[in-house]
């Protein structure tokens, strides 16, 4: 029990900052729950009085007077009811907000690395259903526990004045009441987190069919879908259902301890007195009225720390995610890059996983200005050289050099602002092309991306568009085809003015014909700057200064084309492959 | 509102001893709500007697304990029913797990025009988020609905013992009830529109969210990370508005609920409180009227509850039906012929524009494709190649013109059996979460070892599944991020081949493929598969070296075809774009 006080207070203190800014929202509104909850109590004593005076009386006046009081009561506390669900609701949605939002620029931050494990699907499940589960501590709980715990203390008060000696024995049986429930709450915790773990599952299943479905119609195998995402499904449920029963097969003992136990204990004390005249009817309905009252406080106690129970369970999966290491924590160079002379590899080793080199010993030159080619077969590592350029994973064996500088002391966002990243797998963003060339990055001008569009020769496709240069593309691009789909990543590398293009296979899929048409814009871009390609055609390497041949994560052969398919057996087997014999040309 | 009653007693009929039970349960927890206080006034109105009357009972407590017996088995009942909102909970899974179960079929019936409209991130939030928890669909079918007929049905009971007793002041006690109901249909429907708001917020930040993590790699190369955020921020605040408008409309509500009752309240005590000075009305009367008024208060807020709350699922049952209801393709490739085998293959005319583009990509495109010949098309980039593979695989229609399979009309075919033979590599490679034998063997029931090892052989994976750490029980992450491209790709032709296609589909492969892996990927084809059919999509010219035939699609939307060697002497535009491509090359 002392290890979930600990957890309670340590949550606390890490919403405290959030809550700090709108203290005043908090403090009014729990103000107004003070004085709700007081005057929750008057109603009984009020009742009481006419029962014990005015009627056996028969004073009418004095009961309407009473009855005055009671509707000046009810009024107050209606309006501020009213005031303390705005204010403590506002208070939760703009903390969370807060809240989410520094999530996520935090899982922005994060390691490449890390994003190649998770599945789309779950990362959105955590974020958003896991957020609104807090939220749901602010307004709704924090409003009713509160309000809950207060009334309890103010009744039990009231009534051992009234009747110590009635209080004395429902203290103690309501104490252990409330012990019980505590050890329910820890058992149900465990279940509350598997939920929610099951839950992101078939949110993760179900994003991962729907984003391939026309595969799965492709292959006939919509079944075997549908039957993953049902076991999922199944299990969930399995467990929930489980949690319930249990949650309110227990809810339901207690009430019966303490609606009917307690009641009829009470009565079994209080008829004799009332009979001998030593107490009033009046009493007993003030302490029934209030038993019942804080029956169902306590009944929603325990549902509220259930609730709480499971909205900490989903506050602790958010916070495992803003705990993660960032690249700022990975990456603590803090030099600028200069790059005026060349980028070496210096016998550069790396692997993903530990002990599988994928790159074993590489170096080479790109002097400024000049252009290499990576070629070689698939998973030879020249993906992977890219990767390591770009600055995604940590050299840890061997070095980058910018000018003689280790890459692992620059500030690696100042470098990366250097590369303009052609990838082959194009991503394209929900948005207008305009958004999509820049990256959202408005410090871009419009004026840019038209040129860096016309540039790509992308203008007819653009003029053909009724929005031109707005329009909207449809997630995943698939309203555009793969090779305009090509020039507009094409584009986002010349837009951004990089000193360093870097493309990884991007020319591969496009025709002859719309490669021409970059081939000779990239001539007049590429004057003067360096430029990295990998690519498994040759006609767009070419004019390389040079050519490392890429096997098995080694650099087996380098040179310019001439002097390779004089020297490299493997080199020439692949330009034979690329190129036809036509007899007539 | 008829179309919503529909949809849900439909839902019912497929539940429907699990329904009966719930009426049965409610009705019970409602009567023993109803029993406990009246008992309690029985008391009260003894325990006055006793004081007024003391003559009249010899024995005192003799009565009073045989009143706490009964009050002892009523009790025992709520005991029993105190079950029931476990039960309903129970009901509330059933009904969201059998409802997320039949729309998702429903999705994967869908065709290319569902999938543009409705982005992943919503179609994921809607068979998530709009079935789970309060106050969504499943919840409601139950809890939603019985909760409120558990509060009805103990309003009722309650007022038949009001009635019987003084009709007068049960008459004042529900005069507010008209005039709730009234207030209440007014703000109805502005909930209703600010809940569709709502939900609409949310799923547009689910695909925000969805979006930036695929695309991570971009973002961070082009250090736009700030940037991003703050589009992240426009979607979060324009929530927060929507989210305050809900909560001051909802505090509105209750507020208004709250003092129609309080006034009920009031009521009692005024005139009830008359009646007991004048002696009309005994004390335990006075207290039973109070109670129950105090026990109305809650059903009472929670019945146009139901209203509230089925307004919102309505929204969600809305949201999903729209769904279903969208039509697809699918429905019109009813044919029944089944296809064992693959023998020709034939487009008549035919012509096809996609609905957003200003002209048709195919136009009257007619060819031929005989059993055992492989056809390379070639053309221009958006020149149609990918839509002739989806016309083939009944993904997309013909918008005129005729494709026939073996002679018969593709409308007239069972689209399912044609699936089987014919067997398609896209472009971009996509995998699905699981091992790599769990992808290879995602197309088929079951295969021989045999066949699994002709196909893995022939997708030259057998070295790089052995370099693999769990060979091909290794996991490969959503889109299978933990492989390169090319190992992707080659994993989807295997999974392609392991089908035993007559048919193959290649939609270039060129991208992660490259031309030595192609070289061995022909040569085993030509080894394992010979009478395979293919459609090759390729910009590489060295794959005309392993087809007999190509298809150019020239930048009009005209197809030519033809063997390599006719086509370059006769059409002029072939001629042209082969000569850019080798124009490059020759330069060099």
């Amino acid at each position: 029990m002392a290890g979930d006080k600990q957890t309670f207070t340590y949550y606390l203190k890490l919403l405290f900052p959030f809550v700090k800014k709108d203290l005043g929202l908090l403090i009014f509104g729990l103000f107004a729950m003070l004085v709700t909850s007081g005057l929750r109590l008057l109603n009984p004593l009020i009742l009481a009085q006419i029962i014990d005076h005015s009627i056996p009386d028969k004073n009418m006046a004095q009961m309407f007077q009473y009855g005055a009081y009671f509707v000046i009561v009810v009024l107050l506390s209606g309006l501020l009811s009213y005031l303390q669900i705005l204010l403590l609701s506002r208070l939760g949605i703009k903390i969370i907000t807060k809240f989410k939002g520094n999530v996520f620029s935090h899982l922005l931050k994060l390691p490449i690395s890390w994003f190649n494990k998770q599945p789309v699907g779950e990362l959105i499940a955590r974020v958003e259903s896991d957020s609104e589960r807090v939220k749901v501590l602010f307004s709704d709980l924090s409003i009713t526990i509160i309000g809950n715990v207060l009334f309890f203390i103010g009744g039990f008060v009231i009534l051992f004045i009234l009747q110590w000696q009635i209080t004395i024995y429902i203290l103690p049986a309501i104490i252990l009441c409330g012990i019980g429930y505590w050890f329910l709450f820890k058992y149900l915790n465990k279940f509350f987190r598997l939920i929610r773990e099951r839950y992101a599952i078939i949110t993760a299943k179900i994003t991962d069919y729907v984003q391939g479905i026309q595969m799965i119609q492709a292959l006939n195998q919509e079944t075997k879908a549908l039957q993953d995402v049902e076991k999922a499904s199944l299990d969930k449920k399995k467990v929930e259902v489980h949690t319930q029963i249990i949650e309110y097969g227990s809810q339901s003992i207690f009430s019966f301890m303490i609606n009917v136990v307690f009641i009829i204990i009470v009565i079994l004390i209080s008829a004799p007195k009332i009979i001998a005249g030593t107490l009033t009817v009046g009493i007993l309905i003030v302490f029934i009225q209030y038993i019942y009252q804080l029956v169902w406080p306590l009944m929603q106690i325990s549902e509220n720390v259930m609730q709480i129970q499971r909205s900490f369970a989903s506050l602790k999966r958010i916070l495992e995610l803003t705990e993660l290491p960032t690249e700022d924590d990975t990456y603590t160079g803090t030099k600028i890059p200069v790059f005026e002379q060349e980028i070496k590899f210096e016998n550069v080793w790396f692997a993903y996983k530990e002990g599988e080199w994928v790159l074993k010993d590489i170096s080479f030159t790109i002097p400024k200005g000049k252009k290499i080619a990576l070629v070689g077969p698939s998973g030879s590592g020249k993906t992977t050289t890219v990767s390591l350029l770009c600055g995604f994973y940590p050299v840890e064996k061997g070095k980058i050099l910018i000018d003689g500088v280790p890459l692992s002391e620059m500030d690696f966002r100042e470098w990366r602002k250097k590369i303009g990243l052609i990838l082959q797998d194009v991503y394209l963003f929900p948005g207008s092309i305009l958004e999509n060339v820049r990256v959202y990055n408005d410090q871009i001008s419009e004026d840019k991306v038209q040129k860096a569009i016309s540039i790509v020769q992308l203008d007819d496709f653009i003029k053909k568009l009724p929005e031109g240069i707005n329009a909207e593309l449809a997630e995943r691009g698939q309203n555009v085809s793969q090779g305009e789909k090509q020039l507009i990543s094409f584009a986002r590398a010349l837009a951004f003015e990089a000193e360093i293009i870097i493309m990884d296979e991007a020319t591969a899929s496009i025709d002859p014909q719309t490669e021409a048409k970059i081939q000779r814009s990239m001539e007049n871009l590429l004057s003067g700057k360096t430029a990295l390609v990998v690519a498994h055609r040759l006609t767009s390497v070419l004019d390389a200064d040079e050519i490392l041949y890429f096997s098995d994560g080694r650099i087996t052969a380098r040179g310019k084309h001439n002097e390779l398919l004089q020297t490299s057996p493997e080199y020439q087997k692949l330009v034979e492959l690329q190129m036809l014999r036509v007899q007539d040309e | 509102m008829n179309k919503h009653i529909k949809w849900i007693l439909e839902q019912y009929k497929a539940q429907k001893w699990f329904v009966l039970i719930m009426v049965v349960l409610t009705l019970l927890s409602s009567l023993v709500s109803i029993a406990f206080p009246y008992v309690f006034k029985e008391m009260l109105d003894l325990l006055k007697d006793i004081l007024q009357f003391p003559q009249k009972y010899p024995e005192p407590m003799k009565a009073v304990y045989r009143i706490i017996k009964i009050m002892f088995a009523i009790g025992l009942a709520q005991l029993v029913t105190g079950l029931y909102p476990g039960i309903r909970g129970w009901v509330n899974m059933r009904f969201e797990h059998s409802l997320r179960v039949l729309y998702f079929k429903h999705i994967l019936t869908k065709d290319f025009s569902f999938f543009q409209k409705f982005r992943t991130g919503d179609i994921v939030t809607r068979l998530t988020d709009d079935l789970s928890d309060y106050p969504r669909v499943s919840w409601f079918l139950c809890s939603g609905i019985f909760r409120a007929f558990n509060s009805f049905s103990m309003i009722v009971f309650a007022l038949v013992v009001m009635f019987s007793i003084n009709v007068k002041l049960t008459l004042l006690s529900i005069a507010p009830l008209p005039f709730m109901m009234l207030i209440f249909y007014f703000t109805a429907d502005k909930v209703y529109t600010n809940y569709n708001r709502n939900q609409q917020a949310i799923s547009a930040i689910n695909n925000q969210l969805e979006m930036s993590f695929s695309g991570i790699r971009i973002v961070k190369s082009f250090v736009s990370e700030e940037k991003y955020n703050r589009f992240f921020d426009l979607a979060l605040a324009k929530r927060f508005k929507t989210e305050m408008s809900m909560v001051k409309l909802n505090a509105i509500l209750s507020l208004i609920w709250q003092y129609i009752d309080y006034i009920a309240q009031i009521g009692v005590i005024l005139f009830g409180g008359y009646l007991a000075v004048k002696g009309e009305i005994t004390v335990g009367t006075f207290f039973l009227f109070y109670t129950y008024l105090s026990m109305m208060i809650y059903p009472l807020i929670d019945l146009p509850q139901l209203f509230v709350s089925g307004k919102q699922a309505f929204v969600n049952i809305d949201r999903l039906e729209e769904m279903k209801n969208y039509p697809t393709l699918n429905d019109e490739f009813k044919g029944h012929h089944k296809v064992k085998e693959f023998s020709t293959l034939s487009f008549e005319n035919v012509s096809f524009q996609y609905p957003d583009k200003p002209s048709p990509v195919l136009k009257n495109v007619s060819f031929e494709l005989g059993s055992g010949e492989k056809m390379l098309i070639l053309g221009a980039t958006g020149s149609g190649k990918t839509t002739i593979a989806n016309l083939i695989l009944g993904l997309l229609k013909a918008n005129s013109g005729i494709i026939k399979i073996n002679g018969k009309p593709i409308n007239e075919i069972d689209i399912k059996s044609l699936r089987n033979i014919v067997a398609y590599v896209p472009q971009e490679p996509l995998l699905f979460g699981g091992s790599v034998k769990d992808n290879i063997l995602f197309a088929v029931e079951q295969a021989s070892e045999k066949d699994y090892q002709i196909a893995v052989k022939t997708s030259q994976l057998e070295d790089e599944i052995a370099s693999f750490p769990d060979r091909d029980n290794t996991f490969v992450g959503n889109r299978g991020l933990s492989v390169s491209g090319g190992q992707k790709q080659r994993l989807t032709i295997a999974r392609a081949l392991i089908k035993k296609p007559q048919l193959l589909i290649l939609d270039d492969i060129t991208a992660s493929l490259d031309a030595e892996n192609e070289e061995k990927l022909w040569q085993a084809l030509r080894e394992n598969y010979p009478d395979i059919s293919a459609i090759v999509i390729s910009h590489r010219l060295s794959t005309l070296h392993y087809v007999d035939s190509v298809l150019f699609i020239d930048s009009q939307g005209y197809a030519h075809k033809g063997s390599h060697d006719y086509l370059v002497f006769n059409n002029q535009e072939y001629h042209d774009f082969l000569r850019e491509h080798l124009k490059q090359e020759n330069e060099k």
